[in-house]
C-alpha cells in the first residue's frame, strides 16, 4: 500500500468522522443508517454487480446477523464477543447451505430460490414466538460494552464508519487480485472463464459466502442502531431497494454502489415534501430507465461527464517492443519424438446420432495440425471433447501420460490445453489487459504463495500481459474497453489470452473466419511464432488458402471418422477427400491440385 | 363427508387463483423466455380497478369485466413494448428484461398505493354475498365463481394452445423461435400478445380473489410467489401444469394448516419450501413439457 | 417469381459473412449455390428469408424489395426457406407442422388444398399425419420440412443442404419431388455442398468462397471446367 493510498484512506476516514461532529442527533441517526445501507449495497454489489449472481437473499443475511447476535447476547446471555462469533458461525453455515445448492440454478431460477429463502427467513422470525419476539421483534436491550467502551451514540457511529471502511477495503483488495478478476469473468462469460482455468463452482460459492458474511456482520452492527430488531426491516421491500440502489448507481462498480445507496437513501429525506412517500415509484422508474439507457448507472454518467470535461491528455506511446521474447522458458516435452497428445478411439454419441466414431491421431510439440472436413463431419465435437465440454465420451485423450478425456474445462486448462472460440468470447466488463490476465488464472491459482508475493506476482503478470499484447500489436489498447475492439483485434486478444497461460497446446476454432487479408497474414505469423516456441497447435479451419501454407499436417474427418492424415497438399489431392467435399462426379473429372 | 366437500371447495377456490397466476406466468414465459415478476402486482391492480369500477363507478359487472381485464392487459402491452422489446432487440444481456420488470413491479405497486391507499377494500361478489347451494355443496357464491371461471379459462387456454392454429403458433415460438419465424409467425406480435395476455389473466385472478379476502395493497407479492411456485411444481411447459400446480399447492397448504402441529402463520412456508425443493430436484415440474429428445 | 439480389452484405453480430453479393434466379429456374463450409451459403439464405437482422443491399421478389422486411412479411410475399437441419417442430404432429406452414397462406388457396398437394408429393407424410414430428426418421423430417415450406404456396423456394445425412433412397425420392416442383414452374435456390447432386438438379450454379461469388455459369459450363477442387480449396482465384 503506497503512502498516497494510505493517506487517502486516512483522509476519508477523518472526513467521515469529522462530519459526525457537525450533525445533530436526528441527522446523526440518519447518517449511520445510511452508512449501514451503503455497506450493504457494497456487499450486494459484489455478489450481483461483480460476480453476476442475482440472489435476493442478501437482506435476509443482514437480518440473520442482527437477530442472531441479539438472541445470543440478550436471550442466552452470552458475552458479546462470543455472541459475535456465534452469529458469524451461524451466518457462515446458512450461507453455505444456500450457496451449494444454488450452483445448480441459473438466472431467474436463482432469483426465485433466493427470494423464497428470504421470505422463509421473515416467516420464521415472525413465527418465532418468544425467542424472536414474533412480529413485534426484540427491543429494549442495552448497547454493548466492549473493553469498557460503550457502543452507543458517537462511539457507535465511529464503529459503523469503521465497518464501512473495512468492508470497502476488503472488497477493493479482492478487486486487485486474480480472484476479483475471475468473478467478473464468470459474470461476463462463464464458459470461456472455465476454459481459462477458473473453477466456476468454487468461485461462486466463495463469493456467495463472503458477501453473505459481510451482510451478516453489517446486520450485527445494525442491531445496535436503535436497539430494536423486527422482521419487517429485513423484508423484500428493503431487498428490492438495495437492488435498485446498485442498478441506478452503476452495478459492478464500488463507487456505483456507494453513489446509488447515498442518492436513493437521501432523496426521500431531501425531497420529502415534494414527492411524499411515493419515492419508490420513481426508483422503479429510474431502474427501468437505467437498464434501458444508462446501464452503467450514475457512476457511468459521471464518468462520461468527467471524460468530456477533461482535455485529452497525451497518452505516452507504449514502448514498441520487437518480437516477443518470453521471460521464461517455454516447456519442452520430455521426448521430442514422442507425441504430446495422443487420441485413441475417440467417440461420442448424442442420443441416436454418432457424431464422432473412433478417431485416432497424434499431435507433436511445435507442430501445427489442421482438422478439416465437410459440414457435420465431427470437427467441432472432436475439438469440444478434448476441451472438456462433454462429461461423457468414449476413447482416450492423453497429454503425455495424463488422461485428459472427461476432465472439466477448467481442469483441462490447468493441464495446459487452452482453446479459442470461433465467435470471440471475451469478457466485456474487463479491459483488454484484464482479459489477457484471465488467461493467466492458473498461474495465480496454481501457486501457493502468501499475499505479499501475490501482489508481486500480479505486477509481474501485468508486465508479461503487456508484452504479449505487444506481440499481437494490441499494446496501445491495453486499457481500452473490449467492446471497442474490431473483430480481428478481438481474435488477437483471444490468442494473447491463451498465450499467457504458458500452454503446451493451443486449440483454434476457425481462427481465420471473418478476417481481412492483412489480419490473416498477421494471424499466420503469430501461429508460426507459437509453434516455433514448442507449443502444439491444433486448428479447425475451412479456409484452405490460409491453412495449406501454414499447417505441418492435416487430418480430414467425414461422418465422424478420420479419412486422411498427411501433409496438407497430400490430403487435398486425396481422391477420398475430394469426394467427401465435392461428390463423386468431380473425382472422375480429375480435378486435382 | 361434509368436511371433505368443504376442503375440496376451499382447495378449488384458492387453487384456482394460484393456477390463474401460474398461467399468467406461463403465457408470458413460454414465447418470450422472460420471467415477469410484475405479474403479482398486476393481479393486485386487477383487484383494485375492479373495486373502482364496481364500487365507485357502480358499473354493471358485465361492463366492468372487460374494462378491468383490458386495463391489466394494457399495462402488460405497454411494459412489453417499452421495456422488454427494446432490450431484446438491442441484444442486452438476457437478464435485463427481468430486472427492468422488477422496476415495473415496484412502479405498479406504488401506483396502487397512490390511487387506492393502504386500507383493505371490500369488493362484493358478482353473485351476491349469500352462500349458494349446488347439489350437496354449500359455499359462498364467490367460491363457485372462482372455480367456474378457472375451469373456463383453463379449458379455453388448453383449447387455444392445443387445437387452434394461432395457439400452436404461440407454442411454436417457444419450441423453436427460428423455425417459427421462418413459417411466418410474427415474432414481435407474439411477444406483445404474450405480455398482454399475462396481464389480463393476472388481473382476472386478482379480481376473483378480492371478494374472498378483500383487496389489499400487499396482495401482489404473495400471489406472485404462490403463482410461480405453482408453475414450477406443476410443470412450466404446459397449461395443465399450471392448473395441477395451483390445485396441488392449495391442497398441501390446507392439509398442512389442518393437520400439521405448527402455527398457521407457517402456512406461507408451504409454497416457499416446495418451490425451493422443486427448483433443486425437479425444475421441470411434475408434468414434463412435451418435447421429444 | 424472379429473385434478384443486389449488393447484399449480411452476417452475425459484428462479422459480415457475405459482402456485396449479387445474383439472380429467373422465374422457374433452379439455381445451385456451391462452395466450401463457412463460405456464406447458409448466411445468404437466412438473409433472404429475413431472419438475419444485419443486412444491407437489395432483395427483389419480382418488383418488390424485401431487404428490410421481417420474416413473416417475406413469407407472405411468396418466399419460403427450408432451413439446414430441418428444424421441424418436434412436439407437434405432422399435421400441425404443416398447418403452421400455411399461416400466411393467401386466398384463394385453402389449407385443405395445400395439404392435399403436399401429401400428394410426399405420401409417406399422409400415412404419418398424426404422428409427432420428433419421432419421424431423418428423411421423413426432411420431407416434412419441405412440405411445411410448400404449405404457404411459395413461388420462390430456398433449400439449405436438404440432402445432408440422408440415405440414398430418400435422397432420390426428394430429388424427384424437387425436380417435379421445378418443372411445375417453382423458382428454386438450392444450397448444396456436393457438386454432383446440385448439378443434377440445377440449370445454373454460383460458387461462393469467403462470402463472394467466384464463379457462375450454366451447369454445362461448370461441368466442363476442371480444377473445381482447387476452387473449393481456394487455392487460386479462377481466371
Amino acid at each position: 500500500m503506497t503512502v498516497r493510498l494510505g493517506l487517502a484512506w486516512l483522509g476519508g476516514a477523518a472526513l467521515l468522522v469529522g462530519t459526525t461532529f457537525l450533525l445533530d442527533d436526528y441527522t446523526a441517526d440518519l447518517f449511520r443508517k445510511m452508512l449501514l445501507t451503503v455497506t450493504l449495497a457494497l456487499s450486494f454489489n459484489f455478489l450481483f454487480g461483480i460476480a453476476g449472481q442475482l440472489a435476493f437473499s442478501h437482506v435476509a443475511f443482514y437480518g440473520i446477523g442482527a437477530y442472531t447476535i441479539v438472541i445470543l447476547a440478550y436471550h442466552f446471555g452470552w458475552p458479546l464477543p462470543l455472541a459475535f462469533l456465534g452469529a458469524l458461525a451461524i451466518g457462515f453455515v446458512l450461507a453455505l447451505t444456500v450457496a451449494v445448492p444454488s450452483l445448480r440454478l441459473e438466472g431467474f431460477f436463482l432469483a426465485l430460490a433466493s427470494l423464497a429463502f428470504a421470505q422463509i427467513f421473515t416467516v420464521v422470525m415472525v413465527q418465532g414466538g418468544e425467542v424472536t419476539g414474533a412480529a413485534d421483534g426484540i427491543s429494549g436491550y442495552a448497547s454493548p460494552t466492549v473493553l469498557g467502551i460503550r457502543f452507543a451514540g458517537q462511539n457507535y457511529l465511529f464503529a459503523v464508519i469503521g465497518l464501512f471502511l473495512a468492508t470497502l477495503a476488503i472488497l477493493l483488495a479482492i478487486d486487485r487480485t486474480y480472484f476479483g478478476r475471475a468473478c467478473r469473468a464468470i459474470r461476463d462469460n462463464p464458459d470461456p472463464a472455465a476454459a481459462m482455468g477458473i473453477n466456476v463452482a468454487r468461485t461462486k460459492i466463495i463469493v456467495f459466502v463472503l458477501s453473505s458474511m459481510l451482510a451478516t456482520i453489517a446486520g450485527m452492527f445494525y442491531a445496535y442502531a436503535d436497539n430494536y430488531v423486527n422482521p419487517f426491516v429485513f423484508d423484500l421491500d428493503y431487498m428490492f431497494l438495495l437492488f435498485f440502489m446498485v442498478v441506478v448507481g452503476g452495478s459492478g462498480r464500488h463507487e456505483g454502489a456507494v453513489i446509488g445507496a447515498v442518492v436513493l437513501f437521501a432523496l426521500p429525506e431531501l425531497l420529502g415534501n415534494v414527492i411524499g412517500n411515493r419515492h419508490m415509484f420513481f426508483y422503479g422508474l429510474f431502474v427501468v430507465l437505467a437498464i434501458l439507457f444508462w446501464p452503467d448507472g450514475l457512476a457511468g454518467i459521471i464518468d462520461r461527464f468527467r471524460a468530456a470535461l477533461r482535455t485529452k491528455a497525451a497518452n505516452p506511446a507504449p514502448i514498441a517492443r520487437p518480437a516477443l521474447v518470453p521471460t521464461a522458458r517455454v516447456p519442452t516435452p520430455p521426448h521430442a519424438d514422442a507425441p504430446l497428445v495422443t487420441v485413441r478411439g475417440l467417440s461420442k454419441r448424442f442420443g441416436g446420432i454418432v457424431a464422432v466414431d473412433g478417431i485416432d491421431f497424434e499431435l507433436y510439440a511445435g507442430e501445427i495440425l489442421g482438422i478439416i472436413g465437410p459440414n457435420g463431419a465431427g470437427k467441432t465435437t472432436t475439438f469440444n471433447l478434448i476441451a472438456g465440454v462433454f462429461p461423457s465420451a468414449a476413447g482416450s485423450v492423453r497429454l503425455r501420460d495424463t488422461e485428459i478425456l472427461g476432465l472439466s474445462p477448467h481442469d483441462v486448462a490447468a493441464h495446459g490445453i487452452i482453446r479459442t472460440y470461433q465467435h470471440n468470447r471475451l469478457f466485456a466488463g474487463l479491459t483488454v489487459l484484464d482479459n489477457v490476465l484471465i488467461g493467466a488464472h492458473t498461474r495465480f491459482s496454481g501457486s501457493r504463495i502468501g499475499s505479499g508475493r501475490l501482489a508481486r506476482l500480479e505486477v509481474e503478470m501485468r508486465r508479461e500481459a503487456f508484452d504479449i499484447l505487444s506481440l499481437v500489436q494490441l499494446a496501445d489498447q491495453a486499457e481500452a474497453d473490449v467492446r471497442r475492439l474490431s473483430f480481428g483485434q478481438g481474435r488477437l486478444l483471444e490468442i494473447a489470452r491463451a498465450l499467457i497461460g504458458r500452454p503446451s497446446v493451443i486449440m483454434f476454432d476457425e481462427p481465420a473466419a471473418g478476417l481481412a487479408p492483412a489480419e490473416l497474414e498477421r494471424l499466420g505469423e503469430i501461429i508460426r511464432w507459437i509453434s516455433g516456441h514448442g507449443i502444439a497447435v491444433l486448428l479447425i479451419e475451412h479456409d484452405m488458402n490460409f491453412l495449406l501454407p501454414l499447417a505441418h499436417r492435416a487430418i480430414v474427418l467425414n461422418f465422424g471418422r478420420k479419412i486422411a492424415d498427411g501433409t496438407p497438399a497430400t490430403v487435398c489431392a486425396d481422391p477420398m477427400v475430394i469426394d467427401a467435399y465435392l461428390g463423386a462426379t468431380v473425382q472422375a473429372q480429375g480435378g486435382t491440385a | 363427508m361434509r368436511d371433505f366437500v368443504e376442503l375440496m371447495v376451499s382447495v378449488g377456490e384458492a387453487g384456482g387463483i394460484y393456477a390463474l397466476v401460474a398461467l399468467a406466468f406461463l403465457v408470458t414465459l413460454r414465447p418470450t423466455g422472460v420471467f415477469n415478476f410484475a405479474l403479482g402486482e398486476w393481479a393486485g391492480l386487477g383487484a383494485f380497478v375492479g373495486i373502482a369500477a364496481v364500487v365507485w363507478l357502480r358499473l354493471p359487472y358485465l361492463v366492468a369485466l372487460p374494462l378491468i381485464v383490458g386495463s391489466t392487459a394494457l399495462v402488460g402491452w405497454v411494459s412489453e413494448r417499452f421495456t422488454v422489446r427494446p432490450l431484446i432487440e438491442h441484444d442486452a444481456p438476457p437478464l435485463s428484461p427481468v430486472l427492468a420488470l422488477l422496476g415495473v413491479m415496484t412502479m405498479t405497486h406504488e401506483g396502487i398505493v397512490f390511487f387506492f391507499g393502504t386500507s383493505n377494500q371490500f369488493a362484493p361478489s358478482p353473485l351476491g354475498a349469500a352462500p349458494l347451494q349446488l347439489g350437496p355443496i354449500v359455499a359462498p357464491s364467490q367460491s363457485f365463481l372462482v372455480i367456474g371461471v378457472t375451469a373456463a379459462v383453463f379449458a379455453g387456454a388448453w383449447y387455444f394452445f392445443e387445437r387452434t392454429v394461432w395457439g400452436r403458433a404461440f407454442e411454436a415460438v417457444a419450441v423453436d423461435r427460428f423455425a417459427a419465424g421462418l413459417v411466418g409467425v410474427n415474432l414481435r406480435l407474439t411477444s406483445t400478445l404474450a405480455f398482454a395476455a399475462g396481464g389480463a389473466i393476472a388481473g382476472l385472478a386478482g379480481l376473483l380473489q378480492s371478494p374472498l379476502t378483500s383487496a389489499s395493497y400487499l396482495m401482489g407479492l404473495p400471489l406472485a410467489v404462490k403463482g410461480f411456485s405453482a408453475l414450477v411444481i406443476g410443470g412450466m411447459g404446459r397449461v395443465e401444469g399450471a392448473l395441477l400446480g395451483g390445485l396441488l399447492l392449495a391442497l398441501l397448504e390446507r392439509l398442512v394448516l389442518r393437520y400439521a402441529p405448527i402455527p398457521s402463520g407457517y402456512a406461507i412456508g408451504v409454497p416457499l419450501l416446495l418451490l425451493i425443493l422443486f427448483l433443486l430436484v425437479r425444475p421441470t415440474g411434475l408434468l414434463p413439457s412435451k418435447t421429444i429428445r | 417469381m424472379r429473385l434478384a439480389v443486389r449488393n447484399l452484405s449480411a452476417g452475425y453480430g459484428p462479422i459480415d459473412v457475405i459482402r456485396g453479393l449479387s445474383l439472380a434466379v429467373e422465374t422457374g429456374e433452379t439455381v445451385a449455390l456451391l462452395g466450401p463450409n463457412g463460405a456464406g451459403k447458409s448466411t445468404l439464405l437466412a438473409a433472404l428469408a429475413g431472419v438475419l437482422r444485419r443486412r444491407s443491399g437489395e432483395v427483389w421478389l419480382d418488383d418488390r424489395n424485401v431487404a428490410t422486411a421481417p420474416p413473416h412479411v417475406i413469407v407472405a410475399a411468396g418466399l419460403a426457406l427450408v432451413p439446414e437441419g430441418r428444424r421441424v417442430f418436434a412436439p407437434f404432429t405432422v399435421y400441425d407442422n404443416l398447418r403452421l406452414g400455411a399461416l400466411r397462406l393467401a386466398a384463394p388457396a385453402t389449407l385443405a388444398e395445400r395439404l392435399d398437394y403436399v401429401f400428394g408429393l410426399f405420401p409417406r407424410l399422409r400415412e404419418r399425419e398424426w404422428q409427432l414430428a420428433g419421432r419421424l426418421s431423418g428423411g421423413e423430417q426432411q420431407m416434412l420440412a419441405i412440405g411445411r415450406a410448400l404449405m404457404s404456396n411459395p413461388q420462390v423456394l430456398l433449400l439449405d443442404e436438404p440432402f445432408l445425412g440422408l440415405a440414398p433412397m430418400i435422397v432420390e425420392e426428394i430429388r424427384r419431388v424437387l425436380r417435379s416442383l421445378a418443372q411445375g414452374g417453382l423458382t428454386v435456390l438450392l444450397v448444396e455442398q456436393k457438386i454432383d447432386m446440385a448439378l443434377a438438379l440445377a440449370q445454373r450454379a454460383y460458387i461462393i468462397v469467403n462470402g463472394r461469388i467466384v464463379l457462375d455459369g450454366t451447369t454445362a459450363e461448370i461441368r466442363e471446367r476442371g480444377n473445381l477442387s482447387r476452387i473449393y480449396f481456394a487455392l487460386s482465384e479462377p481466371d
